[in-house]
């Protein structure tokens, strides 16, 4: 059955609303990407050895460090954005000046997130 | 034109109107011969029943002309609607229960709500999880093996882990289906891309699981 795709991404006038609603689905791709990272991860730690140095020398890289950094930019922003999925779903925040406003409120929760995530890493 | 005139005209107009209907209905008699006779008692006795249908819907317009002889044919008509198959009230009703089956399941998901249900259940789950994921990779990211090691091996951590690893995949298998299914154009590539995703998903969670289990014995 021939059915309707959704129109492509550059029929839109960026908005707070459409851009954070793109980004939600281009975290949540990252993040399923992610997910090979980290059961990798679990299994280097099982198989011990050259491999969990291999792994632990390719996360403690440069483009390693840059990946990690941008998937917990991704989950800060995908868990944020995601909490004002689940207020929509059960009908609240619908008004466009608290969509505007819980937007503004997922990109600070976001930076937060992701800034406190590092220092604990870099520091704790 | 005068009062007088006036009244004169409309009073011919009434008479003029009345002369038709009274001629409409005997065009009308003359029409349907058949139903006055006796050969069909069965109509006076059994109202509808010896009525021809298709003769019936004919009549529905002139009759909307018609003030006393209107209340009968709308009760008749009552009973047609309900009788016949192809009423419209019917169509409708048949045509929704039609609609409605091909819809459950076969939307965009094939499943419908329950797709969507699971991926607010598991968003609801990933809440608490992901942030105890964060906070312990955190203190992991810089960890030996043997460190790691023993802090998987610790029954709660590995369970937590093996949980989040689950639901986390299950979730980004909803999400991962639901961009193939708005971009990916052609059924037998989007099953095929799909069906790839939940297989990469599958080998994940059971390797992860795995080695959390090789990690605990």
């Amino acid at each position: 059955m021939a059915r309707p795709l959704s129109p492509h991404l550059t029929w839109y006038k960026p908005q707070i609303t459409s851009v954070l609603s793109i980004l939600h689905r281009l975290t949540g791709i990252a993040l399923a990407v992610g997910s090979i990272a980290l059961a990798w991860w679990v299994v280097a730690v099982a198989v011990g050895g050259a491999t969990f140095a291999n792994t632990t020398a390719v996360y403690t890289s440069i483009i390693g460090q840059i990946f990690l950094f941008g998937w917990t930019l991704a989950l800060s922003f995908h868990l944020s954005n995601g909490i004002r999925h689940l207020f929509w779903d059960a009908g609240y925040g619908f008004e466009m000046t608290t969509v505007n406003r819980s937007g503004m409120a997922v990109l600070l929760m976001t930076a937060v997130l992701t800034i406190v995530v590092w220092l604990i890493a870099l520091i704790g | 034109m005068s009062d007088t005139q006036k009244d004169a005209s409309d009073n011919k107009t009434s008479s003029e109107s009345e002369k038709n209907t009274s001629e409409q209905n005997k065009s009308r008699s003359d029409r349907h011969p058949k139903d006055e006779k006796p050969s069909h008692p069965s109509r006076n006795h059994h109202g509808v029943e010896g009525h021809n249908e298709s003769d019936e819907y004919e009549e529905q317009v002139p009759d909307q002309d018609h003030g006393t002889q209107k209340e009968d044919d709308d009760s008749d008509e009552v009973i047609k609607v309900a009788r016949t198959p192809t009423s419209p009230a019917l169509l409708s009703q048949l045509e929704h229960r039609r609609d409605y089956a091909r819809a459950r399941g076969l939307g965009a998901g094939h499943t419908g709500a329950a797709t969507w249900k699971i991926q607010r259940m598991t968003a609801l789950a990933l809440i608490p999880l992901a942030i105890w994921f964060v906070v312990s990779v955190i203190r992991m990211s810089f960890a030996s093996q043997s460190a790691a090691a023993a802090w998987l091996a610790w029954p709660v951590n590995a369970a937590v882990m093996a949980v989040f690893i689950v639901i986390a995949l299950r979730h980004a298998v909803i999400g991962i289906e639901s961009v193939f299914e708005d971009y990916v154009d052609g059924e037998g590539l989007r099953a095929a891309s799909v069906l790839l995703v939940k297989l990469i998903a599958f080998v994940l969670a059971v390797a992860s699981i795995a080695a959390l289990i090789h990690l605990a014995i």
